[in-house]
């Protein structure tokens, strides 16, 4: 395990640069003069000269590079130009309701996923089976900046039931949860139902049935546990996905997480601020993926031979 | 029955072209022709579905609107395919360090989750269609470069590739030839899906203000200005949303079928009760 988690690290190392090098180069590829974008054309040419020192902008790439990357290093990601604040406290401060609300995304997904979609491979070619296959369908083509509105009209302004968006309180987790694992919860379906339905192929299921364990025992004591392993995989690139999907779920629902500032940082043409989103984001993603290989790893241990 | 899915998808691709082609000629009214006292009037009478918050025919703005989604998806699958199956085919291929530093690069590519390198992309670039189809092409050439290179590495050591090199066909014709046309089917279903996922990520841009912008009617954008009025004119959310969901379950529901006829399904085994 050892040998794996050193291997899986030092790939890591090549695609963080990478990552790093991207997010670096996008405040490079606004068109024209970035300064005069973010500042706007009225500006005085002595607060132009500022920011340029500030983002220096005043030196040659590569040195921008490594001040960019030393700074990253250190945990300095720049300051934000609308409120003055360090963008790696504006961040911190917003991670914490996005994890939240991934997570709670997450157990939606999982709770509709691991039954539907373990009854509909028990009922493979069915009514119910084809019923479930075309809610996952419904739910994968659902795009979440609808679906969420029109959460909020039945159970907010009609209903009453849920509050109309914003963090407050356990109640303000449910509708943005659903809005954001819906999607999540139709791919897993499916994934759950193929991988369940490839493992009830196998041999193993066969010789388990014919020393006479019941259908519901070799299900419980065989499938499972095989046919989920592959889940897991698409359980963490998932949860990338969500952490992505959240930005569109945190603007319907006034939700204060980085999603939300990334749109405010794009309105406001706050690119240090967009920078720092956009590569906490993908480190999240990359821990998440990084996490999953590790529990791949450890349910299979073939996974570490290779 | 098993044909429905085949029959629906193809239905709305169908309308969906027609849509676009035909917009000028289907559209009851101009769409962006302003009716200020007609405002957010609800559905029914000579505007179908309604009139938006500036008066404008809802319809006639969905029927445009299936143009820029259809000409998103279009472009947007065609350079990211063309891309994706040239490197994934030189990588495949070539193997050895070009190969090695083509994948890093793909890897890196993937550590961007989802729309989160279109949102990047398009808030540098600036506000419009053309930077969101760019955005788009830039993160989707990835996954079809992956699926090629995986497939021309197994179809490389088959026998009519060996019979292709011993009549001493050069490396880039073996690859366009024979390799490549052997391998597409998998690159066909993934574009379906593809195509659905464009379609979404420009309404979800558009609806961030970062893509389509007004007048130019999108579904997407539609969306956006119908969430200030969600309280008291339902029908501006309500049916531009609709025609996004129709429009990708149509692409999905095809892009199943094609998966289930080019590649197979799923067994049910010994304990499906389909068995």
């Amino acid at each position: 395990m050892g040998m794996f988690l050193l291997r899986r690290l030092t790939t890591l190392i090549p695609v963080l640069l990478g990552v790093l090098t991207a997010v670096f180069l996008l405040i490079h590829m606004i068109p024209g003069d970035p300064v005069e974008v973010m500042l706007g054309e009225m500006a005085l040419p002595a607060d132009r000269e500022a920011l340029r020192v500030q983002l220096h902008l005043d030196q040659p790439l590569a040195v921008q590079y490594g001040h960019y990357l030393v700074g990253v290093l250190t945990g300095d990601l720049g300051t934000s130009m609308h409120s003055g604040r360090p963008v790696l406290e504006m961040v911190a401060e917003r991670v914490g309701p996005t994890f939240l609300l991934t997570l709670a995304a997450m157990v939606v997904a999982i709770s509709v996923a691991l039954p539907l979609g373990l009854i509909s491979a028990l009922k493979a070619g069915t009514a119910v089976d084809h019923t479930a296959m075309v809610g996952a369908l419904l739910g994968v083509s659902m795009p979440n900046f609808w679906l969420g509105p029109l959460l909020l009209l039945a159970f907010s302004v009609h209903l009453g039931w849920l509050p109309l968006g914003g963090l407050d309180g356990p109640l303000s987790f449910i509708l943005p949860a659903i809005t954001l694992g819906t999607a999540m919860a139709a791919i897993l379906t499916r994934m759950v139902r193929a991988s369940l339905l490839e493992v009830m192929d196998r041999e193993f299921v066969r010789a388990a049935l014919a020393k006479g364990l019941t259908r519901w025992q070799v299900m419980a004591r065989h499938v499972l546990a095989n046919a989920l392993i592959p889940v897991i995989t698409v359980l963490g690139l998932q949860f990338g996905a969500l952490l992505a999907g959240a930005i569109i779920t945190e603007t319907v629902f006034s939700w204060p997480g980085l999603g939300r500032l990334t749109v405010e940082a794009i309105q406001t043409r706050d690119y240090p601020v967009v920078q720092g989103c956009v590569m906490f984001i993908c480190l999240g993603y990359l821990a998440a993926s990084l996490l999953t290989d590790i529990c791949y790893a450890a349910a299979d241990p073939r996974v570490r031979l290779r | 029955m098993r044909r429905f899915p085949v029959l629906f998808g193809g239905g709305v691709l169908g309308l969906l072209a027609l849509s676009a082609l035909l917009a000028p000629w289907l559209s009851p009214v101009d769409p962006t022709s302003i009716d200020l006292p007609n405002r957010l009037l609800g559905p029914g009478g000579a505007h179908l579905l309604g009139q938006d918050a500036l008066g404008r025919d809802i319809l006639s703005r969905i029927i445009h609107g299936a143009r820029v989604s259809l000409f998103v998806g279009v472009v947007t699958v065609s350079v990211s395919v063309t891309l994706g199956c040239l490197i994934g085919a030189v990588a495949g291929y070539r193997g050895g360090w070009l190969d090695e530093v083509l994948m890093r690069v793909v890897d890196v590519f993937l550590a961007f989750p989802g729309i989160l390198l279109a949102i990047a992309l398009t808030a540098v670039l600036g506000p419009s269609l053309n930077n969101v189809i760019l955005a788009l092409c830039i993160m989707g050439w990835v996954g079809y470069a992956r699926i090629v290179r995986g497939q021309v590495l197994l179809a490389r050591e088959l026998t009519f590739v060996e019979a292709a090199r011993a009549t001493g066909c050069s490396g880039p014709r073996i690859l366009l030839r024979h390799i490549l046309p052997n391998v597409m089917a998998p690159v066909l279903v993934e574009a379906t899906f593809g195509m659905a996922g464009a379609i979404i990520a420009e309404a979800g841009l558009s609806f961030l203000g970062l893509g389509t912008q007004p007048p130019t009617p999108s579904w997407g954008a539609m969306l956006a200005e119908g969430a200030d009025y969600i309280l008291f004119a339902p029908h501006l959310t309500i049916f531009p949303g609709a025609a996004i969901l129709l429009t990708v379950l149509g692409i999905n529901l095809l892009g199943d079928a094609l998966r289930d006829r080019l590649q197979g399904g799923t067994g049910g085994g010994v304990l499906g009760e389909a068995k």
